[in-house]
């Protein structure tokens, strides 16, 4: 499956206040391209839950944002990058139910919920790369 | 149309022979693969004419070449090859068009099939029928909640006495659903879980706790009304003094 | 930039809105329980209707709020979730399960009553 990656528009992840932008700007680029308005949420969302991560466990980080085409299907999709001290165990923090509450919920498992494609790499020490898609029904 | 159709079959034929198959060739193929869509063209009408078409061909061929018949042979079969690849395109194009309507036509049942009603102030029914898939799932819950913030409603009763087949996809759509509306302050009452269905679905894992069941949707009515402080009282228990002329003694 | 807390007989009110920092979250939560302890309010409305996202991280600081202002002796009810958030909160599988939700402002002054009453009981 080749997917074409347009443009990225770029937005750092420094402090709360980034991670409103980078869900508007996700929003924004949503919204061009189609999504009806339930999907612009859930978006927003996948991308409010990686980049609060990035503030608290990274400090700063960056949420590139771009349209995807797998064939005749629209999409977006999302890459979240940091060079924080990565995680350490991907599978547990993928699985933690953190709808109890618990501080340590990284949201991780969330925004996989909302996304299509989700997919993650990271490395103890060197940084943390998300990548996410959604497409267009 | 039909000019544009003949037009496009001249070309159609004429680039056939010539040589060229790249990306500006499947591109013809394809308008006429939608061509053929739109005027709605049986796929066997379709390969029923090609198949004249090459034999027409395939005579004028053999004629030419009666004293080579395999060099006429080998000239045909590459015709052929070409054939075989028009083919694949244009039918390919047809069952995607084809699929597309069917898409649009589901769409369609499924705006129809998922009605929000409102019965009294504050209450709204969703009686559910019929095969739940996820996107319908999904629509119904969208539907559902929008109806609940324009109708103010405090109390929903979802009745799946309709429901085809309730696994454990279906009640977690459910789940989800009624924690939803929970969220926007709205009670839901789900009726019609008959016994059976409830107890294989515990079985199989499925957390019915957080979900308001009663029997069936009469008394499902009844609960929701009781939570919105209604009470329904026949006529005849109404005070004489007081009594409107019963419709029932009239006639 | 901090958050106005309206007062109305026995309840307090906010209202959310999706600039709101870190900072003002914990002012918030601080100024509460703060008014909330002077006035002795029986309830906190927090309307939410401007947001249209929450996330883990909203959840879990309106949780914190509800819960430092029951401390307090006030019932916290939400109001004005969306229905595209409360379709997100349930994918994600947040819930406000102990904390009253409501659909708007009147909804909830009336939820956050009664809620209060069952409390005295």
């Amino acid at each position: 499956m080749t997917t074409a990656v347009a443009e990225q528009t770029r937005v750092l992840v420094e402090r709360d206040g980034d991670v409103v932008n980078a869900r508007q700007t996700g929003r924004e680029l949503a919204a061009s391209l189609g999504f009806r308005s339930t999907d612009l949420t859930l978006i927003a969302t996948a991308i409010s839950e990686v980049a609060r991560n990035i503030v608290l466990y990274a400090g700063r980080g960056e949420i590139a944002v771009s349209a995807a085409h797998n064939g005749a299907r629209r999409g977006i999709r999302i890459v979240a990058h940091d060079d924080g001290p990565g995680i350490p165990d991907v599978e547990l923090a993928m699985r933690d139910g953190y709808s109890t509450g618990k501080s340590l919920g990284l949201g991780l498992s969330g925004a996989r919920r909302l996304m299509d494609d989700f997919e993650i790499v990271s490395e103890v020490g060197v940084g943390t790369t998300i990548t996410m898609s959604k497409w267009t029904r | 149309m039909l000019d544009e159709a003949k037009k496009l079959k001249r070309e159609h034929l004429i680039a056939m022979a010539q040589g060229e198959y790249g990306s500006a060739y499947a591109d013809q193929r394809v308008r006429l693969g939608v061509l053929y869509a739109r005027v709605g063209l049986d796929i066997r009408v379709f390969l029923g004419a090609f198949h004249h078409l090459m034999r027409t061909v395939g005579e004028e061929i053999m004629k030419r070449f009666t004293k080579t018949p395999q060099a006429g042979f080998d000239i045909f079969m590459s015709l052929k090859k070409v054939a075989f690849f028009d083919i694949a395109i244009i039918v390919d194009t047809l069952i995607d068009e084809r699929e597309r309507v069917i898409r649009a036509q589901q769409e369609a049942i499924r705006e129809l099939s998922t009605p929000v009603i409102q019965i009294r102030d504050r209450l709204l029914i969703l009686p559910m029928i019929g095969m739940i898939d996820s996107e319908r799932a999904l629509q119904l819950t969208e539907n559902l909640l929008q109806a609940i913030r324009a109708n103010r409603a405090r109390v929903v009763v979802m009745d799946i006495t309709g429901v085809a087949a309730v696994d454990s996809k279906v009640a977690n759509h459910l789940i989800q659903t009624v924690a939803a509306a929970r969220l926007m302050g709205a009670t839901v009452i789900v009726t019609g879980l008959s016994a059976d269905v409830a107890q294989a679905l515990v079985a199989l894992g499925v957390d019915l706790g957080r979900i308001n069941t009663i029997g069936d949707l009469q008394g499902g009515l009844e609960e929701a009304e009781r939570l919105l402080g209604y009470k329904v009282v026949p006529l005849d228990a109404l005070s004489n003094a007081h009594a409107l002329p019963n419709p029932r003694q009239s006639n | 930039m901090p958050v106005p807390i309206l007062k109305q007989g026995q309840m307090l009110i906010v209202s959310m809105q999706a600039s709101m920092s870190d900072l003002d979250l914990v002012q918030l939560k601080d100024d509460l329980a703060d008014r909330v302890g002077r006035f002795r309010s029986s309830g906190v409305v927090i309307d939410v209707s401007a947001l249209d996202v929450m996330d883990s991280f909203a959840t879990r600081t309106l949780r914190g709020i509800a819960h430092t202002t029951k401390l307090r002796g006030a019932e916290t009810v939400i109001v004005g979730i969306q229905p595209e958030v409360a379709f997100a909160m349930v994918q994600l599988g947040l819930t406000l399960d102990d904390v009253g939700t409501a659909l708007d402002l009147e909804e909830g002054l009336a939820l956050a009553t009664a809620r209060k009453a069952e409390a005295r009981l």
